[in-house]
């Protein structure tokens, strides 16, 4: 009796195994098809929600994807990125920030504003930003606000009023059609202004890579974010909307970021951070 | 190719499998060495000086063991020729710029004004070299001692030196190990099925959880050391401590897998090496061909301990430095090696006992000393050692955000739990109750189909032992 109920119990755990196996089969062949399948729509929008390879703290690549338009197309020129403006636009007048200057600023953007965030020492700020964040995707981010806890940008727009807003954003984007991101990015500013019709706007110049990155790079180049950075500083008008670019404190004599503030390439080490929250003291523009 | 790339695991190793399936028996072994040398080429594609570097290797290891078996007047002479050929490559292209550096700074300090200076070659290594030509040397030192008889077809030595489950990263096979599988194996359905299973079980370690717990420190290393917290700091060796291990381990038990399949019992290269109790057991149990090699092929020949307590000191001292140095062309190293030896002999003349005798205490030492001596290795600019000690006892520290370690444990909190119970015994025994068992597919498949799933989505897998 016994004997039969030893082989009856390994025989059903041999027979449980072979279904387990088969399922799990299954399982992954259809995550695999549906993985294949999202790869090959063509709106960056949709591409984005499978991304997990954007520019996270390991800085892997940015996904391109199936892009048929590929941002390489467009004209890559190397002009500097700097906070001079065409001569229609009136001068910004920077400031030193006064007192409690950033106590109504909110920081939108992606890793390197999630490490302004943690060792930039801005203080009283608000930050919306996660690793990952692109203008594709801001939307239907949900991020962790402190003090409020995990909002969308909607959420944050209508629950409190900010009289700074500061939005770096790009690299995340470099792979996608330029002159689309471009027009979602002139979107989010617009968006942002009607949202919070008196805040001053900072449209940040997206930071460089090393020159070793950059090099070696098809899309992360710091042509391409120059490109990027000159695109979006014809956003700035000097009156709502200001361009202000980091890269003048922690480029190299060619261009570049500095590689030994850096160990992989893309994100400062966190004691510098301090230097770009003070840079932002200097930024300040007071009405 | 790394065997964790999609690449090898659906393309090369299926077609690689099926040729070897088709060919005539007595043609397997040039089909093994054809392949492996396609596969190695694939890794050294930018430099193909480097393929034609492996196969003149074979030539001459080939004709110097030759010499060895046939000339006894020779027989010396062809060995020591045959090492120095073999450890030359090796000095060019893994030592050189060290040495030479070395000596520049001696230059610079001696005389500052001295325009002398060594050129730099700066030479890309070949991969896997500082493996083969170990594996070689050992070859030729067995065939000049008459452990083993010299090969007589340069086709099944050529296929013992590049078989491409060791080639890339060991295990450092003894041509003992192969020589009869060289000439008799079988290749059916049950090696396959039996080869599989550390291939899957060592590709899921690699891939799961080695570099995905890289990340961590990968982490670390970018927010910069002087800014991590005390208890990210912690974590951060630790999580470094793991990738090493199931990064390598699992490289060995994927390297011991095709093997099986092939026909080859290829040696165990880690045998639980975190339930050490003392330094001296931990590197019984860890990368074990490579001590036994040093153990072979240095320790003894110098006399082991058969010469007097001092003499065996610095015969350990000599093994030790060298092992330091076998795993990278820099002082760190060389160092990390050292400060082993140190370890190993405090413990031999004093504490190893009592942690053998009170074990808890033992685990507890280690379990300190295994993280805090992978970072000597893991850091090779010595000031930043400095600098991650003081972290770690919450001295220095610059901007750190206090909360980081809370942000980091909530991404890497599970895997830090898996991987510690990975480590212990736990999980071979377990294994070993149902590999032979029905139960094991649904654990190989959801091992397979994961890391699959880990290695399309492009997540990283830098593989640490490649360096060498």
């Amino acid at each position: 009796m016994n004997r039969k109920k030893r082989i009856d119990k390994k025989m059903l755990i041999n027979v449980l195994s072979v279904i387990v196996s088969i399922g799990l089969l299954i399982f992954f062949i259809v995550t695999a098809t549906k993985i294949a399948n999202r790869n090959k729509v063509d709106l960056p929008e949709d591409i984005t929600d499978e991304i997990t390879s954007e520019i996270t703290l390991t800085s892997s690549e940015t996904v391109s994807e199936d892009d048929s338009s590929s941002s390489e197309a467009d004209a890559i020129t190397s002009s500097e990125a700097d906070s001079s403006v065409p001569a229609s636009k009136a001068e910004a007048n920077f400031v030193n920030a006064p007192e409690g200057y950033f106590k109504d600023a909110l920081f939108i953007g992606d890793s390197r504003t999630v490490g302004l965030s943690e060792y930039g020492g801005i203080e009283g700020a608000t930050f919306f930003c996660n690793t990952g964040m692109s203008v594709y995707n801001i939307y239907k981010t949900e991020a962790d606000v402190a003090g409020i806890g995990k909002v969308t940008f909607d959420t944050l727009m209508t629950s409190r009023t900010f009289g700074k807003i500061y939005v770096m954003l790009g690299i995340n984007e470099l792979g996608y059609d330029r002159d689309q991101t471009i027009g979602r990015f002139s979107e989010l500013i617009n968006t942002i202004k009607s949202y919070q019709p008196n805040a001053i706007i900072f449209i940040e110049g997206n930071l460089h890579v090393t020159a070793s990155r950059s090099a070696s790079d098809e899309i992360i180049n710091n042509a391409s974010i120059d490109d990027f950075n000159e695109k979006i500083s014809a956003l700035a008008d000097n009156k709502v909307v200001y361009y202000i670019d980091i890269n003048t404190v922690f480029d190299d004599e060619t261009g570049n970021l500095k590689s030994d503030m850096t160990f992989d390439d893309v994100h400062i080490l966190g004691k510098y951070y301090t230097e770009w929250g003070n840079w932002f003291a200097t930024k300040a523009i007071v009405k | 190719m790394v065997f964790s790339s999609l690449n090898f695991i659906f393309i090369f190793l299926p077609v690689f499998l099926l040729v070897y399936y088709i060919v005539p028996i007595k043609l397997r072994n040039l089909c093994l060495f054809t392949g492996s040398v396609i596969f190695y080429s694939y890794g050294v594609i930018t430099e193909p000086f480097y393929i034609v570097l492996i196969l003149l290797s074979v030539l001459i290891n080939f004709l110097a063991g030759c010499v060895i078996k046939k000339y006894e007047r020779f027989a010396k002479t062809a060995f020591i020729l045959g090492v120095i050929y073999n450890f030359s490559w090796l000095f060019i292209f893994k030592y050189a710029d060290f040495f030479a550096q070395n000596i520049n700074n001696l230059i610079d300090f001696i005389s500052p004004l001295s325009k002398v200076s060594l050129p730099l070659t700066n030479l890309i290594m070949p991969i896997g070299i500082s493996f083969y030509t170990f594996q070689m040397v050992s070859y030729l030192a067995d065939v000049y001692r008459k452990k083993v008889e010299a090969e007589t077809s340069i086709v099944r030595l050529g296929a013992y030196i590049t078989m491409f489950p060791q080639l890339i990263a060991g295990p450092i096979v003894r041509f003992e190990d192969v020589a009869q599988s060289l000439k008799v194996r079988s290749y059916n359905l049950k090696n396959l099925a039996e080869g599989a299973k550390p291939f899957v079980m060592g590709l899921g370690l690699k891939v799961l959880l080695a570099n995905q717990l890289g990340n961590l420190w990968q982490d670390v290393n970018t927010i910069g050391f002087e800014s991590i917290s005390t208890p990210l700091a912690w974590m951060g060796i630790i999580a470094y401590s793991m990738q090493i291990y199931f990064d390598f381990y699992g490289y060995s038990l994927m390297a011991m897998g095709l093997g099986k399949m092939l026909g080859f019992s290829l040696p165990e290269n880690f045998n639980v090496p975190y339930i050490s109790v003392t330094m001296t057991e931990f590197w019984r149990r860890w990368h074990i061909t490579l001590g036994s090699w040093f153990r072979e092929y240095v320790y003894i020949p110098l006399g082991g301990n058969r010469k007097g307590k001092a003499r065996t000191y610095i015969n350990l001292f000599i093994v030790w430095a060298l092992t330091g140095l076998w795993h990278g062309a820099s002082w760190n190293f060389v160092i990390w090696g050292i400060g082993l030896f140190v370890i190993i002999s405090i413990e031999k003349l004093f504490i190893g006992d009592f942690f053998n005798k009170f074990r808890i205490v033992g685990h507890i030492y280690m379990i300190l000393l295994i993280p805090l001596s992978w970072l000597i290795f893991a850091v090779t600019d010595i000031k930043q050692v400095g600098i991650y000690f003081g972290r770690l006892i919450n001295l220095g520290g610059i901007n750190v955000f206090s909360l980081d370690y809370i942000k980091y444990g909530k991404i890497y909190g599970v895997l830090l739990i898996v991987g510690l119970v990975m480590c212990t015994g736990l999980p071979i025994k377990i294994y070993r109750k149902i590999k032979d068992s029905f139960v094991i597919l649904p654990v190989m498949t959801a091992m397979f189909g994961a890391s699959i799933y880990c290695l399309y989505m492009g997540l990283n897998d830098p593989f640490m032992y490649f360096r060498f």
